[in-house]
């Protein structure tokens, strides 16, 4: 279930990037139980329910959120509460469509919970949670999703 | 909004007795603009079901290492390891859940997600962009929050 999930949430991620910054990311990587994060940057939580408990976890480069930012809004000046706005936003329509998809094609229905974004230097640990981490190149800094589910594969 | 986090205080402090710990002491009762929490320990726990949102639990590390000692019996003292982390993942889940039986008992039910911890100095965090309620507690080695930015979904 976890490769299905993270299947929609690359189709997720490459229409949203397509979508708001005319760039399709490349997947680097894709790492197994990766359940730590250890970075300076801006995460955003979102969590799941319903046939299986989760969260998506999505990292960005505040670079990279910066670039996303000034498409989204067509301006220049961006503060730091934007920038957090931005990230809650993004991962909102990621995993709002990630879980459609998912929902879709699959008899185990999700439901999810609205966002929470944290930024800084960050330790972000879940755990008890079967993750894959999606490691992509970007036009502007780092980007990663990590998608994770309670209870085994 | 006062009976749940009432509610909430309450599955804290009957959590943290099972454990021996003394019950925490509720100072303040704040509104806030945004779901958030200034606290370098936080665990977030998703709800959905009659309500949606999230709740924060927020700590200073001193608190989160009292903790993590009695959820392990003394054999993990902080959280600088992915043990100590699980243990408090634990401890707020116990929380979460006691919570979720208490608020079904009130005829609110709800399903939960599994906590995700988030731990830095000087962190910038928003949880939900809806207005949320915050009781500062004090615990005996320092203080906790727990913010609810929690609301009923339409029918």
């Amino acid at each position: 279930m976890i490769d299905k999930l993270s299947r929609c949430f690359i189709r997720a991620i490459d229409d949203i990037f397509l979508g708001f910054i005319e760039f399709i990311p490349e997947v680097q990587d894709i790492r197994e139980n990766t359940d730590e994060i250890n970075e300076e940057g801006t995460v955003s939580v979102v969590g799941f329910v319903g046939g299986r408990r989760g969260r998506a976890i999505l990292y960005y480069d505040n670079e990279l959120l910066m670039f996303f930012a000034k498409n989204m809004l067509g301006q220049e000046e961006i503060d730091e509460e934007i920038l957090l706005e931005t990230a809650a936003e993004l991962n909102n329509i990621i995993s709002g469509n990630a879980v459609t998809y998912f929902n879709d094609d699959s008899e185990t229905k999700l439901r999810l919970i609205p966002p929470s974004v944290f930024s800084g230097r960050l330790k972000v640990v879940s755990p008890k949670i079967t993750s894959k981490q999606i490691i992509y190149k970007t036009i502007a800094g780092k980007f990663f999703a990590n998608i994770g589910l309670e209870g085994g594969k | 909004m006062a009976p749940v986090y009432s509610v909430f205080i309450s599955s804290i402090n009957e959590v943290l007795t099972q454990l021996g710990l003394k019950e925490l002491e509720p100072l303040k009762l704040e509104e806030r603009n945004t779901n958030c929490c200034n606290m370098p320990v936080n665990a977030v726990i998703g709800f959905e079901g009659d309500m949606k949102g999230n709740v924060v639990l927020g700590m200073e590390n001193e608190v989160a290492g009292q903790m993590v000692r009695a959820m392990t019996m003394g054999i993990v003292n902080n959280i600088c390891d992915n043990l100590g982390i699980s243990a408090l993942g634990e401890l707020c889940n116990m929380i979460a859940g006691t919570a979720s039986i208490k608020l079904s008992n009130i005829g609110i039910n709800t399903l939960l997600t599994p906590p995700t911890i988030i731990i830095g100095e000087d962190l910038r965090i928003i949880v939900s962009r809806i207005k949320s309620k915050t009781v500062i507690m004090k615990a005996e080695c320092g203080v906790m929050e727990l913010d609810i930015g929690l609301w009923n979904k339409p029918a």
